[in-house]
């Protein structure tokens, strides 16, 4: 039963259109193309390249913890090795991860051919790209940042940390900043202006609803990060004192500004997996998802509170008790919305026929995963707890379970779900079953053990610990687990390479689904759809058979509806709630001013991190010449 | 509406699951539970009424996670129940949602019962915060703590002393907590939650140790290189133990006389350690590292990275950064002579 409704590829694209969206060929094509899905792709494979490094580095890190008093690494190395493990994690994994799913499904499920924004697209991944280049220079330099993914002050100033490395994390991450604040820009204003006509608020796919609250909790988090890590580099490289205590400054501040940023970045991460989980569970359970607007409400709300939460990371930093009660019940009830998205799924199922593919199975993998991780978080909110828990193993086993379990789980499921779409490529359903035993089995044996590990009082971020305090048998379990874990994800790589070859072909729509990126070939053509889809339901492959596309009338209202409209690489702009059509925008062609920015702002990055004036001077040279260029070129350029 | 006819049964991936699901939470009490007596610092093997509370605490909240994990798993594994479907999957079309049935679903299990559990944990958190606010208390400690070990001032008996904080058991011990380097964190998890100490600020931990004895506490906060093997013990006496221990670390250790012992003073003394650290009664008044002045009376070197003894001290000293790498205390060459003259004058320092 690994087939469902596979039929052949359908999306007629005229030799017209073809042309019209035709990308440059060779080298000048890849740092040319501003094209949605080339730019999701290429998000999607840096990051889990960068997925795969961090993963390593967390071996290495468990190799050393597996005894006690082993000498695998020092303490110089441990701590660039954790350090390293969370940022990129955190900066070069989850979030360019979930960006490059939100890019290459977002416009193909709202029935458009490109963003708003295609050229701030590619600049958003160029950014990305050379950001984790930069971050990961100072490895090949032997110089990686050591003073953790927080980087607290005052152990990240210049004092305790007079090496280059700690400049390495706070620029690193003001640089990835921009690349997701300009994502999530995108995102919003694609939503918000680019649905096909018809597609109402209330008929968005979940997925789409939680990119926007992601999109949103990035614009507000994201630049309070910058100013943190830019005030932290102000203090190191030009001596200001914003968080020198003595001198004016407070330690406290640093770590309010970074968590009023790091809390709702775990929600940033967490609510677009939860929107693949509610994409997912429905067509797997041939289902309509159950409680839609309860889904869709809990995913505003769980954007709203999370930006209320942030002082449970400091609870032991001597916070007065009654401040703090307020940010522990906020923690306590952002639970609500996710119990609510719970039992929405669980209803789903319920009601519906499970069939256990692969990405049904990374489904529900997150759902046991995600309750324990869930759970264990509201122990840790409730302050007296909190004042055990924090800084040891048992909070390293939480957010595990959350941003391992509960969001690596649904980008697993994804790929199963979506790369048949972006590739044209079945996975191998077998090797999918043998990724996910193995590492459902691998992540509890590695991760449930450090809950036991903190409750008996071992810290966090110690590169070794003395035999006879109880911690050896159950290190040495959680190595296993992870090089287990490890195994069950590698198989899953693959799979990957595996099914470009051998794969089975997918189809428009392997699985039956219902929302639009299953109305068009796989992988789909260049300009998306021939005709765009007129959408007057919430699950139009299912309910509009066949399913209505767009006449290009001559009102511009309607223009680009039509095949006239993608012989002109337009696209349609739609109004208010309901998507009412309002205009037609044309979608730029190839163009490397992305890349030159962006590599110009590599530079002034480079020139900040060296004290290098000729290499920032080239930087600003090279990026305002990109700038007006920019600037110059008007949307209906043609190649 | 009728309702479905539903035919439960087990599958093998569903057996699976709850296999997994069971073994988790046979885990979590076995394992916990077994960190008691095991050696371990561990935070559910209490011996203060503050450590207490905060383990009853965590026993409610596990209880309360254990019924809710099942419950919601189990219901999980229902909802996974296969039915008589048509095995043409093409026939398969998608069952319309039916509200009242979702509705019921996510009231009750997303909304209601969250609440519920919610609250509870509430009343129980804000009762724990409030019994664990007070803060005052009889002995009052100062603990600077330092890269990467803890000096130790006791202002109102003239003490002064590093990584053993000694207490006398039954009374309420306040710990003052600064640092004016980097932030650590206070932990003796048997005793307390842990305490941040941040710099540009005093914070302040209290507990009532019930018991006399040794618990291990570790730096929770990330400090540094040397921030895995920054520990201490809180060494919690009799009354009168303790009065005896605070008068012997009060007074002067008396010139020493013999060969050995005079030579290594005058190391000491003369040589590059006395710019860091104080001998009462001797030139030494280095105050950058820890007051050595009753160094021998102490159970362990280099914040509990070696028992004291002289071999273990020779090797601390002949080996300084391999025993404690990052340690602020730089390697110094001394002969073999000098490390036995050092040894036998700081293990006569009690």
């Amino acid at each position: 039963m690994s087939l469902l409704f596979r039929g052949p590829n359908s999306e007629i694209v005229p030799a017209e259109v073809e042309h019209a969206w035709s990308e440059r060929h060779g080298l000048i094509g890849f740092f040319t193309s501003v094209d949605h899905k080339r730019v999701g792709m290429r998000y999607i494979a840096t990051s889990f390249f960068f997925f795969f490094v961090a993963g390593l580095l967390a071996l290495v890190m468990r190799v050393q913890l597996a005894k006690p008093d082993a000498g695998v690494v020092g303490p110089e190395v441990f701590n660039q090795l954790f350090t390293m493990h969370g940022t990129t994690m955190i900066f070069l994994f989850n979030t360019p991860v979930l960006a490059g799913f939100g890019n290459y499904l977002l416009p193909l499920m709202i029935g458009a051919r490109d963003v708003a924004f295609p050229r701030l697209n590619a600049f958003s991944y160029w950014i990305f790209l050379f950001a984790g280049i930069f971050i990961y220079i100072s490895f090949v330099v032997g110089k990686a940042p050591d003073g953790g993914w927080f980087a607290y002050v005052p152990l990240s100033d210049k004092a305790y940390s007079p090496g280059i490395n700690m400049d390495f994390w706070g620029l690193g991450v003001i640089f990835v900043g921009i690349s997701t604040t300009v994502g999530a820009v995108n995102f919003v204003v694609t939503v918000f202006k680019m649905r096909a006509p018809g597609i109402a608020v209330n008929q968005l796919p979940i997925f789409v609803w939680s990119l926007v609250g992601m999109a949103f909790m990035i614009i507000f988090a994201v630049p309070v990060l910058t100013v943190a890590a830019g005030l932290l580099e102000a203090d190191r490289l030009f001596g200001t004192a914003f968080y020198v205590p003595g001198r004016g400054g407070s330690v406290l501040l640093y770590q309010h500004l970074f968590w009023f940023w790091g809390h709702p970045e775990v929600y940033i991460l967490f609510l677009p997996a939860t929107g693949m989980v509610s994409a997912i569970i429905p067509v797997f359970s041939r289902q309509r998802l159950a409680g839609y607007i309860w889904v869709a409400s809990s995913l505003v709300a769980v954007a709203f509170i999370s930006f209320g939460v942030w002082v449970h990371h400091m609870f032991a930093t001597g916070v007065p008790a009654a401040a703090m009660g307020v940010f522990s019940a906020a923690s306590l009830i952002i639970v609500i919305p996710s119990g609510i998205q719970y039992f929405a799924w669980i209803g789903t199922m319920w009601e519906g026929r499970p069939r256990l593919e692969p990405p049904m199975l990374f489904a529900l993998g997150f759902l046991v995963i995600f309750l324990l991780g869930g759970i264990s978080g509201v122990m840790v909110s409730s302050m007296p707890f909190d004042w055990q828990a924090t800084d040891t193993y048992f909070v390293v086993a939480h957010f595990h379970y959350v941003l391992n379990g509960a969001v690596v789980f649904p980008i697993f499921g994804a790929l199963y779900f979506w790369l048949p779409k972006m590739t044209g490529k079945m996975l191998s359903a077998r090797l999918g079953r043998w990724s996910f035993w193995i590492m459902l089995i691998g992540f509890n044996v590695s991760f449930f053990p450090m809950h036991i590990l903190g409750l008996r009082g071992m810290p966090r971020r110690i590169f070794t610990y003395h035999p006879g305090l109880g911690w050896d048998w159950l290190n040495m379990v959680a190595s296993i687990g992870g090089g287990v874990f490890g195994l069950g994800t590698g198989i899953t790589l693959f799979n990957i390479f595996w099914s470009r070859k051998h794969g089975a072909e997918a189809g428009d729509d392997p699985w039956g689904g219902d929302t639009l990126e299953w109305a068009t070939s796989s992988p789909p053509p260049d300009n998306n759809f021939t005709a765009v889809p007129i959408v007057s339901s919430r699950h139009p492959l299912w309910d509009q058979d066949p399913l209505p596309r767009g006449v290009s009338g001559p009102a511009p209202e309607t223009e680009s509806q039509g095949l006239l409209g993608a012989e002109r690489r337009q696209t349609p702009v739609t109004a208010g709630l309901d998507a009412l059509s309002e205009t037609s925008s044309t979608v730029p062609v190839p163009t490397a001013v992305p890349f030159v920015l962006a590599l110009g702002i590599a530079f002034v990055f480079v020139g900040l991190l060296v004290s290098a004036k000729l290499v920032m001077g080239i930087g600003i040279v090279a990026g305002m010449a990109g700038l007006t260029r920019w600037a110059w070129r008007t949307e209906v350029d043609r190649p | 509406m009728t309702r479905r006819s539903r035919e439960p049964s087990s599958g093998p991936v569903r057996a699976r699951f709850g296999t997994l699901a069971g073994l988790l939470i046979a885990v979590v009490g076995i394992g916990a539970l077994a960190g008691c007596g095991s050696g371990s610092p561990s935070a559910l093997d209490p011996h203060s009424p503050q450590a207490r509370r905060i383990a009853n605490l965590f026993w409610l909240m596990l209880v309360l996670a254990i019924v809710i994990y099942l419950l919601v798993v189990g219901m999980v594994l229902i909802s996974l129940r296969t039915r008589g479907s048509d095995p043409d999957a093409h026939s398969d079309s998608p069952g319309p949602e039916r509200r009242s049935l979702s509705n019921r679903f996510i009231v009750i299990g997303g909304l209601a019962i969250p609440i519920v559990v919610l609250s509870v944990v509430a009343v129980a958190t804000v009762s724990a915060t409030k019994a664990l606010e007070n803060r005052e208390g009889a002995i009052q400690i100062r603990v600077d703590a330092e890269q990467y070990w803890w000096r130790l001032i006791y202002e109102q008996d003239g003490v002064v002393s590093a990584n053993e904080i000694h207490v006398p058991v039954g009374k309420p011990v306040v710990l003052t907590l600064t640092s004016d380097n980097v932030i650590h964190s206070v932990w003796v998890p048997q005793l307390n939650g842990k305490v941040d100490v941040v710099p540009g600020q005093t914070n302040r931990m209290s507990f009532t140790a019930q018991q006399t004895g040794t618990y291990r506490g570790q730096c929770a906060e990330f400090c540094g290189i040397g921030h895995a093997l920054m520990a201490f013990v809180v060494v919690v006496q009799s009354d009168a133990d303790y009065q005896s221990w605070l008068a012997a670390n009060r007074a002067t250790p008396a010139a020493p006389t013999d060969p050995n012992v005079v030579a290594g003073q005058r190391l000491l003394v003369e040589g590059s350690c006395a710019g860091c650290h104080v001998v009462a009664g001797t030139a030494a008044t280095g105050t950058f590292g820890p007051d050595l002045t009753h160094f021998g009376s102490r159970g362990s070197i280099a914040a509990l990275q070696l028992p004291n003894d002289p071999d273990h001290l020779a090797r601390w000293l002949a080996h300084t950064q391999d025993v404690k790498p990052g340690a602020l205390m730089p390697q110094i060459d001394l002969t073999q002579d000098d490390v036995d003259h050092l040894v036998a004058y700081l293990e006569s320092l009690r």
